[in-house]
């Protein structure tokens, strides 16, 4: 779907590398997430991937095409780029009607595709609302509904939350994990628990370079590791090292680990632990599957 | 179409294209206002020295000195062609004025009109929406071209303030003669600023502040005037580089001045000229731009 290979570019000729013969790849039909420190390039390969910034070396491939090309691939990446500005004179509804018929959307197909972009993104009742008169945040939604107009195969979203209250940053992750599947959606953000909700694979970038790419289940452990907040009681330990062999299982003060061997089935031994748990009497206050993506996260850049 | 459609609707909506429009009918009139003074000291002067009291409006002397011969000479051997003269002295005169003020001022107006055309949305980032989905010289094109049709429009409606002028403040200016005529001039006006647009659409596309793009684009424009100068009447009289500045010479917008000036459709040709050198005024700028990061 989407390739990039040993991209290199700097800002001024002998300046730092903004991107240091990064290569990664975004596949397709998931929605991927993009992860770094502040400085380790994401908007700038986000720019790079939308043609705004031009490599200095390597290659970026769009649906196996080559480089992005607005009149090739018309219509088919949707793109909200992190601070660029909207045109303030004009209206909800004339901007996006400006940027659907340059993306070849015209007649009832441009007027269904406004009206379903604007609800996604709750705008419709300010559809004839100059951009002008629009919050902060509601900028961005009507931002996040140009990158989602018609039926982008790729939709690339550089911080689409910020600035959104709770409420609307809920509305939009359930928009996108609704695109899951027919579109390749990728978010550059540094919520990392709102990614890990989302995504379903993760490049890590670190000074220019990806660290690391992988699923967002491998990159977590979700397969494998199990944490079991518990209440008050004797933990019978031993009962569940019998009751799920080759398990690893640790007991640190209220909260009881497990790893479990490649490729067990955590859902059959999930019933195991709460039926001996509740067979001991110990509540079970939380559980949480994987090491958490922050976690990750933290491991691969430090 | 779509960007040119676009880029023209979002121009009259806001304070910039209100502005351009304002100072095109300001610089207008105050053009032919400078002319009527002018005039009407030149008749307060010879009137005291005729012993004749002077008329409230200026323009009573103006066909006296068009019967005069000696009027159409000195015309004649300014711009070399007699046939002109005899066209253009029966011209209302406020309209052949206000014709060479045009010439004169819009150049820079539409300079500055076309350094408006990219460089502050490459500024706020906001072109970004637009090549995310349209190509860069498809762009380029829209922008040009909006510009152009503001600065068509901006032509029409300065032609007010000479006719008011003309007619209000002076002799001898019949309201519609006056008027045809200075509409009649508006198309030859915005072919002579097409490649002064070009230019200022060039500086667009190279410098992203605003105003310097205006300051670059200005001081092009006065620049060519005077490199103009040079290549007619500093080269093309030195014989080892007379051919190369024959080769130069027809590139500058002033080199097709006179062709506009005429009657009939004889316009047309060096018009259509001038609007080549228009388009190919933008395509220094494309360059860079096709290959800058935005």
């Amino acid at each position: 779907m989407l390739s990039v290979d040993q991209v290199s570019k700097r800002y001024r000729r002998r300046g730092p590398w903004a991107l240091d013969q990064l290569s990664c790849h975004f596949p397709t039909g998931k929605v991927c997430a993009l992860v770094g420190p502040n400085g380790a390039g994401k908007t700038t390969l986000f720019s790079v991937i939308a043609g705004y910034l031009r490599p200095d070396h390597g290659e970026v491939s769009l649906f196996g095409e080559g480089p992005f090309d607005a009149l090739k691939h018309k219509g088919r990446v949707g793109i909200l780029p992190q601070d660029a500005a909207l045109n303030l004179e004009l209206s909800c509804q004339e901007l996006l009607t400006y940027h659907g018929r340059l993306q070849g959307l015209v007649g009832d197909a441009l007027h269904e595709a406004i009206e379903r972009s604007l609800g996604e993104v709750n705008l419709s009742r300010r559809a004839t609302d100059r951009v002008h008169d629009l919050s902060h945040g509601m900028r961005r939604r009507l931002s996040a509904a140009s990158a989602l107009l018609g039926t982008p195969e790729l939709v690339m979203l550089d911080e689409p939350t910020a600035g959104l209250d709770p409420k609307e940053a809920r509305h939009l992750r359930e928009v996108l994990t609704a695109r899951r599947g027919g579109t390749t959606v990728i978010i550059s953000s540094h919520n990392l628990l709102e990614l890990e909700q989302l995504c379903d694979h993760v490049v890590i970038l670190s000074a220019g370079r990806c660290v690391r790419e992988d699923s967002v289940d491998q990159l977590t452990s979700r397969g494998e590791h199990v944490r079991w907040t518990l209440g008050p009681g004797e933990v019978p330990l031993g009962a569940l090292e019998g009751a799920l062999p080759g398990h690893a299982l640790r007991l640190e003060g209220e909260v009881l680990f497990q790893v479990a061997p490649s490729g067990a089935d955590l859902d059959a031994a999930a019933v195991h632990v709460a039926r001996l748990l509740a067979e001991a009497g110990v509540a079970i206050r939380g559980v949480e599957r994987g090491e958490g993506l922050e976690d990750a996260f933290l491991a691969e850049v430090s | 179409m779509v960007v040119a459609g676009f880029g023209l609707a979002r121009s009259l909506r806001t304070r910039a294209a209100l502005g351009i429009l304002v100072l095109y009918v300001l610089c207008t009139t105050g053009g032919a206002w400078a002319f009527r003074q002018i005039l009407k000291v030149l008749e307060t002067a010879a009137a005291r020295g005729l012993g004749v009291p002077p008329t409230d409006k200026p323009g009573a002397m103006i066909d006296e000195l068009i019967r005069n011969q000696d009027f159409p000479d000195l015309i004649e051997a300014m711009v070399g062609n007699r046939e002109l003269v005899d066209w253009a002295v029966q011209q209302p005169y406020m309209a052949l004025a206000a014709f060479w003020t045009g010439l004169a001022i819009t150049p820079f107006i539409a300079a500055a009109v076309g350094a408006e055309a990219l460089a502050p949305d490459v500024a706020d980032r906001s072109i970004r929406f637009e090549l995310a989905r349209t190509g860069r010289i498809e762009l380029v094109s829209g922008r040009w071209l909006a510009r152009a049709l503001l600065l068509l429009l901006a032509t029409v409606v300065a032609v007010l303030g000479p006719w008011c002028v003309g007619v209000f403040a002076m002799l001898g200016n019949d309201a519609g003669p006056l008027l045809l005529r200075l509409l009649a001039d508006t198309p030859r006006l915005w072919c002579w600023a097409l490649p002064f647009l070009g230019w200022g659409v060039t500086c667009s596309q190279l410098v992203r502040n605003v105003n310097g793009a205006r300051l670059l684009a200005t001081l092009g424009v006065a620049g060519s005037w005077v490199a103009w100068w040079f290549t007619e009447h500093e080269l093309a009289n030195r014989v080892e580089v007379a051919v190369e500045a024959s080769v130069i010479g027809p590139l500058y917008p002033q080199s097709w001045i006179l062709g506009l000036w005429g009657p009939g459709w004889e316009w047309v040709g060096p018009a259509c000229g001038l609007a080549v050198i228009g388009f190919a005024a933008v395509l220094p700028g494309y360059f860079v731009f096709e290959r800058r990061d935005v």
